[in-house]
């Protein structure tokens, strides 16, 4: 990777983690700190007891209307949330938008600096 | 045409997509106006929402697509959405109705909120749910259904004769066809500013300290308690660690020696175990390497910035007390290097 590339992937972490650090919402991971190290950039989050709603459908193969629904209409009001605050998510996904019911502070969340890179934060929390 | 700030993740986005061939899945969450790089509004959250409400019924997205070609295609191609059999016929309505290509005739958040189905299932759901029922939505649907409690209402209503701005906050919070979430963006945005600033570090006052170590280490709170359980017992003090606290430090010396152990800054979360946010902390950094004082590297996170400066100033002045004057100047200038780190 080039040092430009480097600079744009570390400035776009940035970016977000400053978006991030600012919302409060019940369904939204919440952002507790963040520092560098070298060359990572750690971010503590919100610990997702149950692992994320990709998992979660893989197991069930499909939800029901009513499940579907509870996890639907909490994303929207994530959403709704967001662009309130003229934020737009643009990288919405299943695999994004996992994590359930937790309040314990047990991940950090390591962005390596010319790895990878996927992983953004911004998940959304859903409760059962 | 985007502006620099809309158009940051997207650009990034696509290098990803042209620099690495393991980046799937998204494509499939890719709505028609970044495929075909158009400029984009709210509208690409909708689609997305609407993909994610396919997937989460039907078990799998409606466009699946292994590379940018692919995907053009189907979208060029796309006429009607597929559904299985087992799909109802107000789902259909509502996903179709999410997943046009065209951005403007896609539904809006509220309109999406206000739906057939989501009204339907909200009904079937308002029964047995706990979590929902406290929410504003959920009443409203209770004071439709049972007549009754429409009454009682309207009888509280008139005996407290509660002032506007209470009334709508308790009823309609969770509304959002509501036109103040509309409206105001800005008021919103400062309320969850204060909010956010305002519980910093533990009240001491409050007695919440109690929670934050193990009872398996027995800790004193004051130098004399202190003191006293070392005159009356000749135990053992190995173990015990004894913990000073001022207006916002808490420090944690070592038994006999007083020799300071490490100091720890509190942020107040409100659901959180406090002595789990603690010890987890710590582990962390322990494992990092990082010594002491974790929040003082902390750059992005503005919440303890403020108490955390003035802190810093009345430690210097105490030390150095002729050097008062000069003392005060290294605290604004800690102050402005702390306002340039939140800039960048």
């Amino acid at each position: 990777m080039n040092e430009l590339e480097c600079e744009a992937e570390i400035q776009s972490i940035k970016r977000e983690i400053r978006v991030h650090s600012k919302l409060n919402h019940s369904h939204i991971i919440k952002f507790f700190h963040s520092f560098q190290k070298d060359n990572t950039i750690t971010m503590v989050l919100e610990y997702a007891e149950k692992g994320n709603l990709y998992t979660y459908l893989k197991k069930k193969k499909r939800l029901s209307e009513c499940e579907a629904y509870t996890f639907f209409s909490q994303t929207l009001k994530a959403v709704s949330f967001l662009h309130e605050k003229d934020i737009l998510h643009r990288d919405l996904k299943v695999k994004l938008s996992k994590s359930f019911n937790s309040f314990s502070l047990k991940k950090a969340r390591k962005f390596v600096v010319g790895q990878k890179l996927f992983n953004k934060a911004l998940r959304f929390r859903m409760v059962l | 045409m985007k502006t620099s700030k809309e158009r940051g993740f997207n650009d990034f986005f696509n290098f990803l997509i042209s620099s690495r061939s393991t980046f799937c899945g998204t494509y499939e969450y890719m709505s028609p106006e970044v495929v075909f790089k158009k400029p984009y509004n709210a509208n690409i959250d909708v689609w997305s929402l609407g993909i994610l409400l396919y997937e989460l019924i039907t078990g799998g997205s409606p466009f699946r697509a292994k590379n940018l070609q692919d995907i053009t295609l189907k979208f060029k191609n796309h006429k009607d959405l597929l559904f299985p059999d087992y799909v109802p016929h107000d789902l259909r309505n509502l996903i179709s109705g999410i997943l046009k290509m065209n951005p403007e005739q896609r539904l809006t958040i509220p309109q999406i909120l206000t739906h057939k189905w989501m009204k339907k299932i909200s009904l079937i759901k308002g029964n047995n749910n706990e979590h929902e029922s406290v929410n504003g939505n959920n009443m409203m649907i209770l004071k439709e259904k049972n007549p009754k409690i429409l009454e009682i209402h309207k009888i509280i209503e008139r005996k407290f004769q509660l002032p506007e701005q209470i009334r709508t906050k308790t009823s309609e919070i969770n509304d959002f066809t509501d036109q103040r979430f509309v409206t105001s963006p800005k008021k919103s945005i400062e309320l969850s500013i204060t909010r956010i600033r305002k519980p910093i570090f533990f009240d001491i006052r409050k007695k919440t300290e109690i929670n934050l170590m193990d009872s398996t280490n027995s800790i004193y709170y004051n130098k004399t308690e202190y003191n006293k359980y070392r005159n009356s017992n000749n135990t053992n003090l190995s173990n015990t660690s004894f913990l000073n606290k001022t207006n916002n430090e808490i420090s944690v010396f070592k038994s006999i020696d007083n020799s300071k152990k490490h100091r720890i800054f509190l942020k107040e979360t409100n659901e959180a175990n406090p002595g789990k946010v603690l010890k987890t902390m710590e582990n962390l950094m322990s494992q990092l390497n990082v010594v002491q004082d974790p929040f003082i590297d902390l750059k992005s996170n503005h919440k303890l910035s403020k108490n955390k400066i003035q802190f810093e100033e009345i430690k210097k002045t105490k030390i150095d007390p002729n050097k008062g004057l000069k003392s005060t100047f290294e605290g604004i200038k800690y102050r402005e290097k702390k306002e340039n780190l939140h800039k960048i």
